[in-house]
């Protein structure tokens, strides 16, 4: 049911961003405290130059992220303190991955995804939007993500915006 | 005695036409200079982490310093020592405690303007609510009507006065002594030139007119004399004094002495004042004197033409007329000439300048009632310099008519001692324009704020420099950017990276093409993942 309803809610939302050039993630809207599968699209290279590495930070209000290991990349993360502890089931989780990085080789003129999964906290306000800050590195400088819209901007107001999810409210019962 | 033929009056008419034309784009300078301040460090409003061991000014132009003080956080004022290297002035500062402190250098610049400016900061974890102290900034109108006064006895001291006694001396040096105008008004001058060394300390100091001779007096007689204001009322002295040694001495002796009074007036003109400094410098130095030169054997004439003019026996006043009548267009030519060199010198040629500048409205004035002047000139030529010579009731109106142009003439020298508090248009356009940026996203504070200084603050190239609010951490941003648009003329965003310079950020190589309102972004990475961005905007002129 969430599948398609998060399906339905992605093609709402490709008419949107489809013509868009950004960095963005496939699905867009995801509820508080449930578990969240991250498509991240890199349209294109640094300038017409390669992209040899893309780094995700993971805002706060996100846990137990896991990537998705790549066919020719090598993945690493980098872990770190939360800003706030999650209860997950029971335990108290204070650390986990705060940074992902992707390390391989593509081409300008292709396309490619990168994957990871992740729960979003149980917090995070309705109807807000979740930025999650994406470098991609060239060897000539990098494409950074990670501009987050001021009050009474919009993502089209800016350059580099970070791709960003809508927090739908919790469903009652999970 | 015969006078020559005039020319054909269609002609003598398109002369005038044409020197009142030139003359209103002329100027003359009596002005002293400002010097603008460029750039400070630290800049100013700075909230250091730790006391700096040195601040330093840079301003457009070499400058000397009178004083240095630094007003701490308990409000008690510390002289300190200062460093002069050319326009960069460096104060080694004590051991400062945490708190808010402002550092005030009064400088004066080569033209002799002095210039106080106040640069705030402070050191360590500051209260809020504990402003740093403010300098006092000393505004005495008295000690500014001196100055103008001064400036104004100078001048007609040394035009009127010294060249009075030139062009009696050089019309006849067998001529009895000039009129009572003419024998006292060099002494004036000398006594002004004297007083405004003092007032020029006193102005450099920030302190009141009562300075000149209270317990004060060394240090603000002493302050002047470090300016060029010295030089020049030392010149003015051996001027008035060879203009009424010239008076004085046997015949052999006083057309000699007349022309080396007349040299010392040029060059006490040409050694202060803003026109002087203006580049390239000896070509405004010459012009100076040139104009103050002429300007003396224009002014001076006028008392000695009155003189003359009562006196129907006197051979000399014919003389006189017909040498005045001869070389006056020629010379009032020559006049113009220098003042529309200075004029460009010193940045006063477009519309905007001369109308939207103090300096500029009192060149507009001064030309209004030069042009006065002018055309009283011509009138009393056209009308009665050819009858003078014989008909006694023409030279009684010519007379009549002299005595209005010394009036005129004196009203010029009140209006253009008014330069004494404007600085010229080149120097306002060398002046930095700067702005606050703000980063919308967080609460409006100092701390979060940036500035912004472009200098020159006009169309062209420009060096841009900013001063970032610190960061949490302390660490310094990966990377600066800069977008400078103009929305409302269709200028998209000229973005250009900044290159760290110590405590600044620099954007090199800028060249902005037009004036009006800049809005300026700039984008500051934090981390690789957070960016900051401050926008404000500033108008370039």
């Amino acid at each position: 049911m969430r599948t398609l309803l998060l399906s339905a809610s992605f093609l709402v939302l490709a008419g949107v961003s489809g013509a868009s050039a950004h960095a963005t993630f496939e699905v867009k809207e995801a509820a508080a405290g449930s578990t969240y599968k991250a498509v991240l699209r890199v349209p294109h290279g640094c300038d017409g130059q390669a992209t040899l590495k893309v780094r995700v930070s993971i805002p706060d209000g996100v846990y137990n992220v896991k990537p998705m290991p790549k066919a020719g990349w090598t993945l690493e993360t980098v872990t770190g303190a939360y800003a706030k502890p999650f209860e997950n089931h029971g335990t108290t989780v204070t650390e986990g991955v705060r940074e992902i990085v992707w390390t391989g080789e593509l081409a300008d003129a292709h396309y490619d995804e990168f994957v990871f999964r992740g729960s979003l906290g149980k917090d995070l306000a309705a109807d807000s939007m979740l930025y999650v800050p994406v470098v991609q590195e060239c060897a000539n400088g990098a494409e950074r993500w990670i501009q987050v819209p001021a009050e009474g901007q919009k993502d089209s107001d800016l350059d580099y915006p970070a791709p960003g999810i809508r927090i739908a409210p919790a469903k009652a019962g999970h | 005695m015969t006078l020559p033929p005039p020319p054909r009056p269609s002609l003598r008419i398109l002369l005038r036409l044409a020197l009142l034309l030139v003359c209103l784009a002329c100027g003359d300078d009596r002005a002293l200079a400002h010097a603008a301040l460029l750039e400070t460090t630290p800049a100013d409003g700075a909230a250091l982490a730790a006391a700096p061991a040195a601040a330093t000014f840079r301003f457009n132009e070499p400058v000397s310093v009178a004083a240095v003080g630094l007003v701490g956080p308990d409000g008690a004022t510390v002289d300190l020592a200062a460093r002069t290297d050319g326009p960069l002035v460096t104060v080694p500062l004590p051991a400062l405690p945490a708190g808010g402190f402002a550092l005030t250098v009064r400088v004066v610049s080569e033209d002799g303007h002095p210039v106080a400016s106040t640069l705030v900061f402070t050191v360590g974890p500051v209260d809020a609510a504990a402003a740093p102290p403010v300098a006092a900034v000393t505004d005495d109108p008295a000690r500014a009507a001196a100055a103008w006064l001064a400036r104004f006895a100078l001048a007609a001291g040394l035009l009127i006065g010294v060249g009075g006694a030139v062009v009696a001396v050089l019309a006849d040096p067998a001529a009895p002594p000039a009129g009572l105008m003419v024998r006292r008004l060099p002494s004036l001058g000398a006594m002004a030139a004297v007083a405004a060394v003092g007032l020029t300390g006193a102005d450099a100091l920030g302190l009141p007119l009562a300075a000149l001779v209270g317990p004060a007096m060394a240090r603000t007689w002493a302050a002047g004399a470090a300016t060029s204001a010295l030089p020049a009322a030392i010149l003015a002295l051996l001027a008035a004094a060879g203009a009424l040694l010239a008076l004085a001495a046997p015949s052999p002796v006083r057309r000699p002495l007349a022309v080396a009074a007349l040299a010392a007036t040029a060059a006490a003109f040409a050694a202060s004042g803003h026109a002087a400094t203006a580049e390239p410098r000896w070509l405004a130095r010459g012009t100076v004197a040139a104009h103050a030169g002429l300007a003396a054997l224009w002014l001076g004439a006028l008392p000695a033409l009155h003189r003359s003019l009562g006196d129907a026996a006197a051979p000399a006043g014919r003389r006189l007329l017909a040498a005045f009548a001869v070389a006056g267009p020629a010379g009032v030519g020559a006049l113009a000439t220098a003042g529309v060199t200075l004029a460009v010198l010193q940045g006063a040629v477009t519309a905007e300048a001369l109308v939207g500048t103090a300096y500029g409205q009192v060149l507009l004035v001064k030309l209004a009632v030069v042009a006065g002047l002018l055309g009283l000139a011509a009138v009393n030529r056209w009308r009665f310099a050819d009858a003078a010579g014989r008909d006694p009731a023409a030279r009684v109106g010519l007379r009549r008519l002299v005595a209005v142009e010394i009036a005129l003439a004196v009203l010029v020298l009140a209006v253009l001692s008014g330069w004494r508090f404007t600085p010229p248009p080149r120097a306002l356009a060398a002046a930095p324009v700067t702005a606050t940026l703000a980063d919308p996203t967080l609460p409006a504070t100092e701390a979060a704020a940036a500035t912004v200084a472009v200098a020159p603050g006009r169309a062209g190239p420009v060096a841009l420099a900013l001063v970032l609010p610190p960061t949490p951490d302390g660490a310094p941003p990966l990377e600066v950017a800069v977008l400078l648009a103009q929305p409302e003329a269709g200028i998209a965003a000229i973005r250009r990276p900044a290159v760290r310079d110590g405590d600044r950020w620099r954007v090199p190589d800028l060249v902005l093409p037009v004036a009006g309102r800049w809005t300026v972004e700039v984008r500051v990475l934090v981390t690789a993942f957070e960016e900051r961005r401050l926008a404000g905007a500033f108008t370039l002129r």
